[in-house]
């Protein structure tokens, strides 16, 4: 089941985009999937920082998704 | 091209122009060198001093010197443009490697120069004395030029005195004027050579290869300072052309530094497409009297990570910078920090000015009266009071400029504060590295590592294994050998409200890097890495799949050619363990759980109805199946509020029940299928004024997933809207099945049976017996008779599972399920993880919105 989801999350983005400055990133990049060793650097910078949160997707739903045939 | 040239005619009077006698001075008394005079001795020191020094003048004799001659005279015609008298200029390099300037100004003046010809005791024009006499000209003159060009003033006269040769014919006053010199002295008086109606200067030059070292002028060179020129000097036409090779080209830009800024930045992408232009004049006291300056800058911010900043006093560039370009960062500096402050634009890095130039294209244009060049090159400017000027003029516009133009700021202090971080997260990386050399060298692994024994890399294993019990298990169950574990806690921040965020700690991500040894980036080795594979390992709940997301994000990001090499794994734990007699295995499933019961209970049970009927074996089979298939669509089906009973009503002649509900003003239709339905919608085609969003698979979805929509839409008139219930496809296509079988859609329905002794349904298997009022219930009947002599444990986490267990389930090679994340699966989990990140809502919400199915199936 993950790996459906994932698929077909996949998708919905199809060009590389650079997590960091969202330039479209060239598939020679030495830096992939980052555009440049700069971006790939702040990333890491974001990560030792412990900024990159993953909010709790059961308070999401009720935040965030109307969208939901089980809501009533 | 210089047919208004007569060299060999210039000191006779053409015949055809009987007016146009020699006039003004006689040529100098070359024969008479022994009538030493006052004045021969200033002139002649003039010329020897240039031809002796010249470094002095042009700053070298090399190329850098011989281009610079050029510019000397292109100068004066950008002066005369600058002043509003010339339009064009043409520069041209001949085919002899002389070098032709032309304008259409006013042209050098050609009459006698009395100043002039009383200190030299005859009668000398001015221009003779622009050509002969150093720091004579209109730049001294108060009132002539404001500014000028021409470095340090020294002008044409210099190339004169440095050329082997040099021509210059002016188009004033109705004639073609010309004069000649060898080596800066005249050949000639000023001659008139015919009548014209144009007017301008040209000058024709050819460099001393006694004096320079070499003569051959650079194309690119000089297309590079031209176009310069014509940028800094807008509304200014420059023609050059090489006659070497035919080569050549015009520079005419209305917008003058804004296109300048724009030509630098033709390559990157503008962070804003407005150009950020402002000028102006400021009079500041000099003695008694004052004097303006001049300033005119351009900005934009590009993509680029590094400064592009383009200074300049008086056309003059001036690579060394000096207070001109001091003024402007501050200013720059101080305004976008003000701004980002007041907005609350800064987290917790504060970006430096550094910061704030990255991707800064610039230019600045000076007009200075009496500029003072300092620094090795004489390139750096180095009067005091411009750093206040510049400073104030940009403070105050930039200040209102961001206040006007939200948008544009916003983009330039986010590119500011990616500096600062990227300087940040440098210094980080830099620290990490050291960090992690020493590790090696002091094999001071991560103290949470339990290690494997073997280094043997290709037999080698990392579980990254979620929580501290599971970790405990994983130690004790491992094969000590060939398997190392690292817990993995997954810290919990409490972010803001009262929401619990999931995050990687820094420990955490340290410890991982450290324990693959592989490195990171683009430095990463994969011949260094120290396991071969990286099994991920984590519950199968909702925190369990935040970490899995965070790990494979960060292996993708940061480790990429270890994802794309196929090292990294993820373990899949079983969610049952059964134990049947003595024998124990493990079910990955849910559904094969389901499915297994099913299989189990249905050996030797047999079905029996009120009216006699024995299903059993194949039939049995699959009258369990299909009722199985739609026992999810029911509750579905439920949940909108419908019951089975209620849509039986409605079951058509074919035995289907309706897919689609029509709400058409007060009324309601029922449809079984798209063609009924587009039948009914094109009957009311004249009526139908609202959407109809059955059309296209996201609009049904949106307008089926509604619950709520349509008591909304059923007042709208003759609005349609339309529900489409999927789930009954799914109860149709069972129902055929059932029919097939002998069944219709009354038998999942409980009945009204007064006075009757004998269930309806009875399940027989064995010994044990369940009675039923429908058949709905006949799945979940045969499940529980399949549990009989199982004993089934469902694990809600690894934590869970003891040592044996987890070994057998998850670590033993021979039994574990181990899924290898391919670059696919990789950049999902970015993808996901970019969607769920805790900090960033809107993009988040956005995203939700537009996929609500996709992300509602993403259980990973």
């Amino acid at each position: 089941m993950f790996v459906a989801s994932l698929k077909r999350l996949r998708t919905v983005a199809k060009k590389l985009r650079c997590p960091i400055c969202d330039a479209e990133v060239p598939s020679d990049s030495r830096s992939l999937p980052f555009c440049s060793s700069r971006c790939r650097t702040i990333d890491l910078g974001r990560w030792l920082n412990e900024e990159y949160t993953l909010a709790d997707a059961r308070d999401e739903e009720e935040e965030a998704v109307p969208l939901d045939d089980e809501a009533d | 091209m210089t047919e208004e040239t007569n060299k060999s005619g210039n000191d006779q009077t053409q015949p055809e122009q009987p007016q146009a006698k020699p006039q003004t001075t006689p040529p100098p008394q070359r024969k008479a060198r022994d009538e030493y005079t006052e004045a021969d001795l200033q002139h002649l020191s003039d010329l020897e001093h240039v031809r002796e020094r010249p470094s002095m003048y042009i700053g070298d004799t090399g190329v850098r010197g011989l281009h610079h001659l050029v510019y000397e005279v292109v100068d004066n015609s950008i002066d005369e443009a600058m002043a509003g008298y010339a339009r064009q200029i043409s520069v041209t390099i001949n085919t002899d490697g002389s070098v032709t300037v032309e304008d259409d100004g006013r042209g050098i003046p050609v009459d006698k120069h009395h100043g002039l010809s009383e200190e030299f005791g005859r009668e000398v024009s001015t221009l003779e004395g622009v050509m002969t006499v150093l720091k004579f000209g209109g730049k001294f003159q108060k009132g002539a030029y404001v500014t000028s060009g021409g470095l340090h003033g020294v002008g044409v006269t210099v190339v004169n005195f440095l050329s082997e040769w040099c021509e210059v014919s002016v188009s004033r006053d109705g004639y073609v004027w010309q004069q000649e010199y060898a080596r800066g002295e005249p050949k000639g008086p000023v001659v008139r050579v015919s009548p014209t109606n144009k007017r301008g200067t040209r000058t024709t030059f050819k460099p001393d290869a006694q004096i320079f070292q070499t003569t051959v002028f650079n194309y690119d060179t000089l297309y590079k300072r031209l176009q310069e020129l014509a940028f800094l000097n807008r509304g200014v036409r420059i023609e050059f052309k090489d006659e070497r090779t035919g080569e050549g080209d015009t520079f005419y830009y209305e917008r003058g530094i804004i296109e300048f800024v724009e030509y630098l930045n033709r390559a990157s992408d503008a962070l804003h497409s407005d150009v950020i232009y402002l000028a102006g004049e400021t009079e500041i006291p000099k003695g008694d009297e004052t004097e303006i300056v001049g300033y005119e800058i351009a900005i934009q911010y590009s993509g680029e990570y590094t400064e592009n900043v383009h200074s300049y006093v008086n056309n003059i560039c001036t690579t060394e910078g000096g207070t001109h370009v001091s003024g402007f960062r501050s200013a720059l500096t101080r305004t976008l920090n003000n701004y980002g402050k007041k907005e609350n634009l800064f987290k917790d890095i504060v970006p430096t000015g550094d910061d704030f130039r990255e991707g800064l294209t610039a230019v600045i244009s000076m007009r200075v009266a009496h500029p003072q060049f300092e620094g090795q090159t004489k390139t750096k400017l180095g009067n005091s009071e411009i750093e206040g000027i510049v400073n104030s003029a940009v403070g105050e516009f930039l200040a209102t400029y961001l206040e006007e133009h939200p948008k544009t700021a916003r983009a330039i202090i986010a590119k500011g504060v990616l500096a600062a971080e990227a300087r940040e997260a440098a210094r980080k990386a830099k620290a990490l590295l050291r960090e992690r050399k020493g590790a090696l060298s002091g094999g001071g692994l991560p103290g949470k590592l339990r290690d494997c024994t073997s280094r043997e890399v290709d037999k080698c294993e990392l579980y990254l294994v979620e929580g501290d019990s599971a970790g405990g298990s994983a130690e004790g169950g491992r094969i000590r050998e060939y398997q190392a574990i690292l817990p993995l806690r997954g810290k919990i921040i409490n972010a803001y409200k009262s929401r619990e965020d999931k995050v990687l700690s820094n420990e955490e991500v340290r410890s991982m890097i450290s324990a693959i040894g592989s490195g990171i980036g683009e430095d990463l080795d994969l011949s260094k890495r120290r396991y071969n594979k990286i099994v991920i390992m984590t519950d199968a709940d909702v925190d369990g799949s935040h970490i899995r997301t965070l790990l494979l994000t960060f292996f993708y990001r940061q480790m990429y050619h270890l994802v794309n090499a196929g090292h990294v794994y993820i373990a899949q734990p079983p969610l049952f363990r059964v134990t049947h007699k003595k024998k124990t295995y493990y079910v990955q499933t849910d559904e094969e759980m389901r499915r297994q019961l099913l299989e189990l209970g249905l050996a030797e049970a047999v079905l029996e109805t009120e009216d006699g009927q024995r299903i059993e074996g194949e039939t049995m089979r699959e009258l369990c199946l299909a009722l199985a298939a739609m026992e999810d669509s029911i509750l579905a089906l439920e949940r909108r509020g419908i019951s089975l009973r209620d849509h039986a009503q409605k079951l058509n002649a074919a035995g289907e029940l309706p897919v689609f509900h029509v709400f058409h003003g007060i009324n309601e239709y029922w449809f079984a299928n798209r063609q009924e339905l587009d039948e009914f919608l094109k009957e009311h085609e004249h009526e139908i004024t609202a959407q109809r969003p059955a059309d296209d698979a996201g609009a049904t979805n949106g307008a089926a997933t509604n619950g709520q929509a349509h008591e909304g839409e059923v007042t709208g008139g003759s609005s349609i809207h339309i529900v489409e219930l999927h789930e009954v496809r799914t109860i149709n296509a069972q129902l055929k099945e059932l029919a097939r079988l002998g069944f219709d859609l009354q038998s999942l329905i409980p009945q009204q049976r007064t006075g009757k002794q004998t269930p309806r349904y009875a399940v027989r298997r064995g010994d044990s017996s369940v009675e039923l009022e429908d058949l709905r219930g006949l799945p979940a009947a045969i499940r529980s008779m399949g549990e009989k002599g199982l004993t089934i444990t469902r694990f809600k986490g690894l934590g869970e599972m003891n040592a044996e267990e987890l070994r057998e389930t998850t670590l033993d090679p021979a039994n574990r399920t181990l899924r290898q994340v391919t670059m696919d699966d990789a950049s999902a989990a970015d993808d996901m993880f970019r969607i769920l990140m805790g900090d960033k809502v809107e993009p988040r919400r956005e995203f939700i919105e537009k996929h609500a199915l996709e992300v509602k199936n993403l259980d990973i």
